[in-house]
């Protein structure tokens, strides 16, 4: 068995372990306390799970699932930004640096806006 | 970056500036809004324009720039195109400011929405890689979509936004898998290694190409996602709905900017892919693949006639006006196809031809649809032909501006649309497709049926009383002041007229009318030197 094949068992095992470890340490330490609303199905954004497809969905859940999208994008991009900093900045020099705040810019315009327009507000 | 390619670029950044800015009006200036950031966008664009104005003139003498590692290029072709969206996006947003306020409107996101379309379309026309273009493309078509569903309480106006969002998702996604076929073979997605592929049957790493075949198919799906924004006929089903739910600024905006940039890309794409046979030497001829050709001149052929005979039967103006887009969409097909011919000196007249064509087309659908948007009503309900009767005594301005679109878009002879039919025929006869000139002539004179319908209503027929009295109401209420209204309007039947006067130096009657000739001629030529060059490189 060469290491590449042996890498792939162990992290396989390592994924297998951790979240059934997570379970039985849940099961055995945690506290059982049984209510109605712990059994119920639940899917985030939809009010009821059982019943017909045809109810009306909040729009909060989506234009929060939005801003996270926006967001979430933001970080791809930042990832290999920073990670190759280095080379890019002997690459591009200042600029490099300076469009990616060009870039975050625009998103925190998008957040500002977002912000006055009450779309973070959950209770309104 | 240097001065010179940020002055070239500043009309871009401009635009994306001031849309970002509409947001932050929207969001810290309290309501209503709408006029602040309409009025906002409308100066913003100016200034673009300005600026492009300057570029114009510094660049009939120097070399094109190319911008961001050449996947933007400023030439005189893109300039004449962004400069034609700029004129449109101004006269649409001085419509709009006018239409969301009579709708009651207090929020004006729509401003920004236009800001971002016009970028997406200057982008694209100004791109010469497909990544790029794609993603300006996206950019326009994304805003759009949604200044077609703007008014979220009206049902033909979400119709028009989900039909014109599904079919144009569905055609963006066909153009994509056209680039990726086209990057699969030729290794590259810019626009001249891809000509070089085309030509010389090598990819960029310098291999021999797996599968022409696919190229050419690559190729076939790239037009037909282009064919699909222009609405040639096969794909043309979304038009009328798209066209008759939007609000009426935006449906002139869709009609005039959104056809001139794809007709400038699909010019583009194919100046840079179409050639002849690799085995001449002559630099200067671009010639279709065999079955592109004939492709084109069946896209000409059904684009011009059948939607001139589905306007016949329409009763809503707004719906006529939409199918006689399609078919000028066909006229302008065969400046194409024309263009794609061409073997010798001066083959630019082709694409001149559909340059000044466009330029026409552009102002006089864009008059056309706001003053329709004007007549019917604040909601667009009286958009039938029978709700015109008799306006032209009690809207005199607006259905004389009307009448000259109109008449404009008939190819009456003193006037821009005339010029434009002349010149886009003249080439189809100078290339020898006589029968092609005919069959377009033939289908024209069809449509000369449902334009005099509209004079008609609005002149010889008596006003219906009680519209009648509800108008004279809106009137006395003080809906119809707003010079700036009234003055794009007077600017729009101006320059049909002044163009229309002749655009050439032997029929010089009304001086400096032969400009916007001479610029379109300046305009082909630079897309064509670009092909010399191009051509240059590769032998």
């Amino acid at each position: 068995m060469d290491t590449n094949t042996f890498g792939v068992i162990f992290i396989f095992a390592v994924a297998v372990a951790i979240p059934a470890g997570a379970l039985i340490a849940g099961r055995l330490l945690g506290p059982r306390r049984e209510q109605p609303g712990k059994q119920a199905p639940f899917e985030c954004g939809i009010a009821n799970v059982v019943g017909g497809a045809r109810q009306r969905f909040s729009v909060k859940f989506y234009i929060i699932a939005m801003i996270f999208l926006v967001f979430d994008l933001e970080v791809v991009f930042l990832f290999p930004w920073a990670v190759d900093f280095r080379a890019l900045s002997r690459a591009l020099g200042i600029v490099g640096f300076v469009e990616m705040f060009v870039f975050l810019g625009i998103l925190f315009l998008g957040y500002i806006y977002l912000y006055k327009k009450g779309a973070l507000d959950w209770e309104e | 970056m240097s001065n010179l390619h940020l002055l070239s670029f500043s009309p871009y950044l401009i635009l994306c500036v001031a849309g970002l800015t509409v947001l932050l009006i929207e969001a810290f200036v309290r309501k209503p809004s709408q006029q602040i950031s309409g009025y906002f966008s409308v100066f913003a664009q100016v200034i673009a324009l300005a600026l492009l104005w300057r570029q114009i003139f510094i660049f009939k003498a120097i070399e094109p720039v190319a911008l961001f590692r050449h996947t933007i290029q400023i030439d005189g072709f893109g300039l004449f195109v962004n400069a034609l969206i700029l004129i449109a996006g101004i006269l649409a947003s001085i419509a709009s400011i006018d239409y969301l306020r009579r709708q009651g409107v207090s929020h004006g996101e729509y401003h920004a929405f236009q800001l971002f379309a016009v970028l997406g379309m200057m982008l694209m026309v100004s791109s010469m890689e497909l990544v790029t273009l794609f993603i300006s493309l996206e950019l326009m078509s994304l805003s759009i979509y949604i200044m077609c569903g703007y008014r979220r309480d009206n049902a033909r106006g979400i119709e028009s936004a989900i039909k014109y969002f599904l079919l144009g998702g569905f055609a963006a996604a066909i153009l994509l898998f056209g680039i990726a076929h086209l990057f699969g073979q030729s290794g590259s997605t810019y626009l001249l290694d891809i000509a070089r592929a085309m030509r010389t049957g090598l990819s960029v790493s310098g291999s021999t190409i797996g599968n022409p075949a696919l190229m050419k198919l690559g190729m076939a799906m790239f037009a037909a996602g282009i064919l699909f924004k222009v609405a040639a006929v096969p794909m043309h089903f979304w038009l009328p709905d798209a066209y008759d739910g939007a609000p009426a600024p935006v449906t002139g905006f869709m009609a005039a900017a959104v056809k001139a940039a794809a007709f400038a890309v699909l010019v583009k794409f194919l100046y840079f892919t179409s050639t002849g046979n690799p085995a001449e030497t002559n630099p200067r001829i671009t010639g279709l693949h065999p079955p592109f050709d004939q492709a084109i001149l069946f896209f000409a052929c059904v684009t011009m006639l059948i939607p001139n005979l589905i306007a016949l039967c329409q009763t809503s103006v707004k719906r006529i006006l939409a199918y006689s887009s399609i078919a000028h969409a066909g006229y302008m097909l065969v400046g194409v196809r024309c263009m794609a011919n061409y073997r010798g000196v001066g083959g630019d007249d082709a694409t001149a031809a559909l340059l000044y064509y466009l330029m026409a087309y552009g102002l006089m659908t864009l008059g056309a649809f706001i003053i329709v948007g004007r007549l019917s009503g604040p909601n667009e309900e009286r958009g039938q032909l029978d709700d015109l009767n008799g306006i032209g005594y009690r809207q005199p301005f607006l259905s004389l501006v009307m009448a000259i679109c109109v008449l404009s878009m008939a190819g009456s002879p003193p006037l821009a649309g005339f010029w434009g039919k002349y010149l886009v025929f003249k080439t189809a006869v100078d290339n020898g497709y006589i029968g092609f000139a005919v069959f377009a002539i033939i289908s024209s004179v069809i449509a000369v049926f449902y334009y005099l319908r509209i004079l008609v209503h609005m002149y010889m027929r008596p006003a219906e009383a009680d519209f009648a009295q509800e108008a004279g109401e809106e009137e006395a209420a003080g809906v119809l002041r707003g010079w700036d209204f009234k003055v794009s309007l007077g600017a729009i039947a101006f320059a049909l007229i002044w163009l229309g006067m002749g655009p050439f130096t032997v029929l010089k009657i009304v001086p400096g009318s032969e400009t916007l000739w001479n610029w379109s001629k300046v305009a082909a030529e630079a897309l064509s030197n670009q092909h010399e060059f191009m051509s240059k490189m590769l032998f």
